[in-house]
């Protein structure tokens, strides 16, 4: 389980170091207690509207071009995540005619994997070998 | 699947470099392997919060059931006994001409190995259960007056209750009080 969360809570450099002290944090809890429910809502956030809520920006192209590919992969499932629990933070909060804030990470969310996508696409057209671009292709727009 | 005879040392080796190579290229079981999923999980509210056994979800109606089972498996750790699926239609408007659709969605219900139970201090939940508990309070107050209980515009008119009658015996006496107590009752 990657412990790296999107660039809605820090930024690239920050990440680096976030994970390291939450991997040395969270390895001693992490075993007792694991509810896996809980990744369909938000960490840390009081049910009062005390502070404007701060989240980052998507990610951009030339920042995912230096990724490697199973860095790429690993982060889609991150913002896969994420995206699945603003929409079902949208549902639950629609269900009772209650206003969602904040909808634009949605499409934050959303645009950053088409992101991930485009740049695995252009590096499995710059391959020389056809079979292995086909297949690469293949991979990337598989469901 | 090779199948075939084994014939030469030169083939043999030949095989298995094949065989080699579909290992780590994959072609036919890695095709089976996805790499990029892109199932939207749209988890939905939890009907109490602990002992939860059966959760219900909203996905697209292409996702199919062990498709979700082993994204819930492996992306968050479910320990996931059956997923029962059903497609609905989103709710359809039709405004004159033009007609007005939510998108299709899939329900889902997932049977869990373990039960698990979740805290309501998670962000939306708790404005959720207050807000349909002022929702459930507001009707009842608004029902009962100082103590009294529902009444019936029916119930102060013992005396006046007519039987059904074919004949019209009675229409002299109850003429009187209404012109039409000779009616039968509708039902």
């Amino acid at each position: 389980m990657f412990i790296s969360r999107y660039l809605g809570r820090t930024l690239l450099a920050a990440a680096k170091s976030e994970t390291s002290a939450a991997a040395a944090a969270a390895s001693s809890s992490s075993r007792t207690v694991y509810n896996p429910l809980e990744e369909f809502f938000e960490a840390d956030r009081s049910p009062d509207e005390e502070k404007p809520i701060v989240y980052g920006r998507s990610w951009k192209a030339s920042e995912l071009r230096l990724k490697s590919w199973d860095d790429l992969n690993k982060l889609w499932y991150v913002l896969l995540k994420e995206k699945n629990m603003l929409m079902t933070q949208r549902q639950m909060l629609h269900a009772q005619n209650l206003r969602f804030p904040n909808p634009e990470r949605i499409p934050k969310v959303r645009k950053s994997m088409c992101r991930i996508k485009h740049v695995l696409t252009e590096r499995a057209i710059e391959d020389p070998d056809p079979r292995r671009s086909a297949e690469m292709k293949r991979m990337i727009n598989a469901l | 699947m090779v199948h075939t005879l084994r014939r030469n040392p030169e083939t043999k080796t030949e095989r298995e470099r094949e065989r080699e190579r579909e290992r780590t290229m994959g072609s036919r079981l890695g095709s089976r392997v996805v790499y990029f999923a892109n199932i939207p999980i749209k988890l939905l509210m939890p009907t109490s919060f602990t002992n939860i056994t059966e959760i219900a979800l909203k996905t697209i109606p292409s996702a199919s059931k062990i498709e979700i089972k082993r994204v819930l498996e492996s992306l968050y750790g479910f320990e996931v006994e059956k997923v029962r699926t059903l497609n609905m239609d989103g709710k359809k408007k039709k405004r004159g001409g033009l007609l007005i659709a939510k998108p299709d969605y899939k329900k889902a219900y997932v049977t869990l190995k373990n039960p698990l139970s979740i805290s309501p201090d998670l962000y939306p939940i708790r404005i959720i259960e207050e807000d349909k508990r002022q929702m459930n309070k507001q009707p009842k107050s608004s029902m009962v007056e100082e103590g009294e209980v529902k009444r019936h515009w029916l119930d102060g008119k013992e005396s006046q209750r007519f039987k059904p009658e074919k004949g019209s015996g009675n229409r002299a006496e109850s003429g009187a009080k209404f012109p039409w107590s000779s009616m039968r009752p509708a039902r």
